[in-house]
């Protein structure tokens, strides 16, 4: 408030004149507001004073001139600071949501957040005071800026919400507000898995060749053997056989018998078994079929399968301590005070039942192709191996069918990465996020809960997500 | 004849009894303890506070997790308008609201909350990936985060609330539940149901 006063003779003549510099403040006649004034200009004569209002524009020093129309060296001059500061976060994922107005900090009991307090200009930080409105929820720390920006520093009381106010020392009125939501630790325990899908098929017959030593010619009526071997097939008696690699190379000639079609081996002789896990992994090229679990030849008699004897392990399973470090100093417990302690222990398994070399989504293929029936059996041979001593269960996998995992609380299955997204701690929080019971996804591209994996790792968390996660 | 009465008071919470007399078998329900925050609050309280954080939906300011927790302590209260809410999200067909409600039933832990979860167990929703309401009022579907069949759910629920259940929840020895489970809990629900039916 500004109170304009003047005094002289009865009746002089002539103006008092105040100006300002429109572009600095606003003035208006009343405290609610309203039309600012673009000038003000009255008699001297019958003038008994006025309040008028003035409203800051830009931070900084501005000069008011009250001046006397007919003696213009009479003149007045108010110097005015317009202060302005705000609430800002200290540092990227600090706990600080920006998405609303005013901001909101999360602060741990009995532990220290901390937001920085820009004031401008930087030399009124001095007249810049701070308040909890609890301070039996949370306090606020120095109780008067020294600079700008200044850090200052809430440490959390008892779990409840409250704000901080910065003031003018001079006068009973909030420049900003920071509302602050003080939470209650939360432990939690994880289990992860690097699940090692195991294919140890064994292959019986060579690729591209068949079962050795089978007749492949016989001498005919006349009983003698009219034909020359070819490659490596070989002349046992009156027979030549396949030799070693089982093709028949050898045509027959006069009256010779020809047993097996030359380029080809013996039908359906068995290419392929099960391995130790007893479990066929293979599936059977070209012409070769399955009998029983093993991938017989078929009607070539070329073995054409390539025994599938290599274990898919997972490339992107965080160690247990590069998990939780991520997860309690970056995400969940910096930002939420919810810690968690990481175990990891691995697994080969064969969970791959359809061979199709991913761990298969239960409800859907590709977008838009959902499961009828739901299928749920290689999730469950995963599964078997749950650590039921812990709240959550993450198993990382070489490669999932669609997208890249899934969250079906309490577990996680996941490749843990792909080309072009985040990494795998960031993706881990994420999944850890609706763990804990976010059912929803950001479409803010800072939020940890970004709807899809960027490369920039998202990290914030904000007040909707603290608040899910940890509930009063 | 059957009557019900509250018995056991201990570290974990209460244990009630429903018990049938023409068959003489009993069926225990684990009860959680109630939320200690709540306490001292009478139902007016609850009341005005629910009001007072509802009044703030749409700001931004609201904490959605402090107005579900209000229902549920309402509704354990046996306020009949929150129990109704409760009851009829188990049928939303937002997976996520249905998902929610799964567990705040379960927290009332009473014969009436046995007996809406034990009618989900006929669910034949499929579950999935979760559809839920966006910010701006639209229905968004999750690419990632999924809720299992209602129907397994419901039966997990189950198996935490009564004592003896007919499939054990999930532990050492049971490492998650199947169709074949659920159905195991039907019949035990089919010869269990006329239990529940005369809801106080």
């Amino acid at each position: 408030m500004l109170t304009l006063e003047a005094c002289g003779p009865y009746g002089s003549p002539g103006n008092l004149i105040l100006g300002w510099d429109s572009s600095a403040v606003n003035i208006y006649t009343a405290p609610s507001g309203g039309t600012a004034l673009t000038q003000f200009v009255t008699p001297f004569h019958g003038f008994n004073g006025t309040n008028l209002y003035v409203e800051g524009v830009v931070p900084g020093a501005s000069m008011l001139s009250w001046v006397y129309s007919e003696q213009t060296n009479c003149v007045d001059h108010i110097c005015i600071t317009v202060v302005k500061d705000e609430f800002q976060r200290d540092g990227d994922c600090s706990g600080f949501d920006d998405t609303l107005n005013p901001p909101w900090l999360m602060v741990p009991v009995n532990a220290t957040n901390t937001a920085l307090v820009l004031i401008y200009p930087a030399n009124a930080a001095d007249y810049v005071n701070f308040l909890s409105r609890d301070t039996g929820t949370a306090t606020v720390a120095p109780l008067t800026a020294d600079t700008s920006p200044e850090i200052v520093y809430l440490t959390g009381v008892s779990h409840g919400d409250t704000t901080i106010q910065s003031r003018l020392s001079s006068l009973n009125y909030e420049c900003a507000a920071l509302n602050v939501a003080v939470k209650a630790r939360i432990d939690k325990t994880i289990a992860i898995h690097a699940i090692t899908e195991e294919n140890d098929d064994v292959q019986v017959i060579p690729l591209g060749q068949g079962q050795p030593n089978q007749t492949c010619i016989t001498s005919g009526t006349n009983g003698i053997l009219n034909s020359v071997t070819n490659g490596d097939d070989v002349v046992v008696g009156s027979t030549i056989t396949t030799g070693p690699n089982g093709i028949c190379e050898t045509s027959a000639s006069g009256d010779d018998v020809q047993v097996i079609t030359v380029g080809k081996g013996k039908a359906n002789a068995t290419c392929v078994t099960k391995g130790a896990n007893s479990f066929r992994d293979t599936i059977p090229a070209g012409d070769d079929v399955v009998t029983g679990d093993d991938i017989h030849t078929g009607a070539d008699g070329v073995c054409n399968t390539m025994a599938n004897a290599i274990n898919l392990v997972p490339t992107t399973c965080p160690t247990a301590a590069q998990l939780q470090s991520y997860l309690n100093d970056t995400i969940w417990g910096r930002q939420a005070n919810v810690y968690f302690t990481v175990i990891r222990s691995d697994h080969t398994l064969n969970f791959d039942l359809d061979r199709d070399g991913k761990l298969d989504d239960p409800y859907e293929g590709p977008p838009g192709t959902p499961k009828v029936p739901l299928q749920w059996d290689e999730v469950n041979a995963v599964r078997t191996v749950r650590d039921t001593s812990v709240d959550y269960n993450i198993f990382y996998v070489g490669s999932y069918e669609y997208p890249i995992g899934l969250t079906d609380s309490p577990d996680v299955f996941t490749q843990g990465t792909a080309p072009g997204c985040n990494s795998v701690e960031n993706h881990t929080a994420h999944e850890v996020g609706h763990l804990l019971g976010i059912r929803y996804e950001s479409l803010d591209m800072k939020d940890v809960m970004y709807q899809a994996g960027l490369p920039a790792n998202p990290c914030r968390v904000v007040k909707r997500d603290w608040d899910t996660v940890n509930p009063p | 004849m059957k009557w019900y009465a509250m018995v056991i008071l201990s570290v974990i919470g209460f244990t009630v009894f429903a018990f049938d007399q023409e068959s003489n078998t009993v069926i225990k329900l684990t009860i959680p303890q109630d939320n200690a925050e709540f306490r001292s609050f009478g139902a007016t309280d609850l009341r005005n506070e629910l009001v007072k954080n509802i009044a703030l939906i749409g700001s931004g300011h609201e904490n959605r997790a402090v107005i579900r927790k209000l229902r549920v302590e309402l509704a354990r209260r046996g306020d009949k308008e929150e129990r109704d809410k409760l009851f009829s999200a188990l049928k939303s067909p937002i997976l996520a609201e249905q998902a929610d409600a799964l567990e705040d039933v379960a927290q009332l832990a009473d014969r009436e909350a046995v007996y809406h979860l034990a009618e989900m167990l006929s669910d034949p929703n499929p579950g999935g990936r979760i559809t839920y309401v966006t910010q701006d009022g639209g229905i968004a579907k999750s690419g990632d985060c999924a809720v299992s069949p209602p129907r397994i759910a419901a039966a997990l629920k189950l198996a935490t609330l009564i004592e003896d259940p007919p499939v054990p929840p999930i532990g050492a020895d049971k490492k998650f539940y199947t169709e074949e489970d659920v159905l195991t809990w039907r019949r035990w629900w089919e010869t269990n149901k006329a239990k529940f039916l005369a809801i106080p």
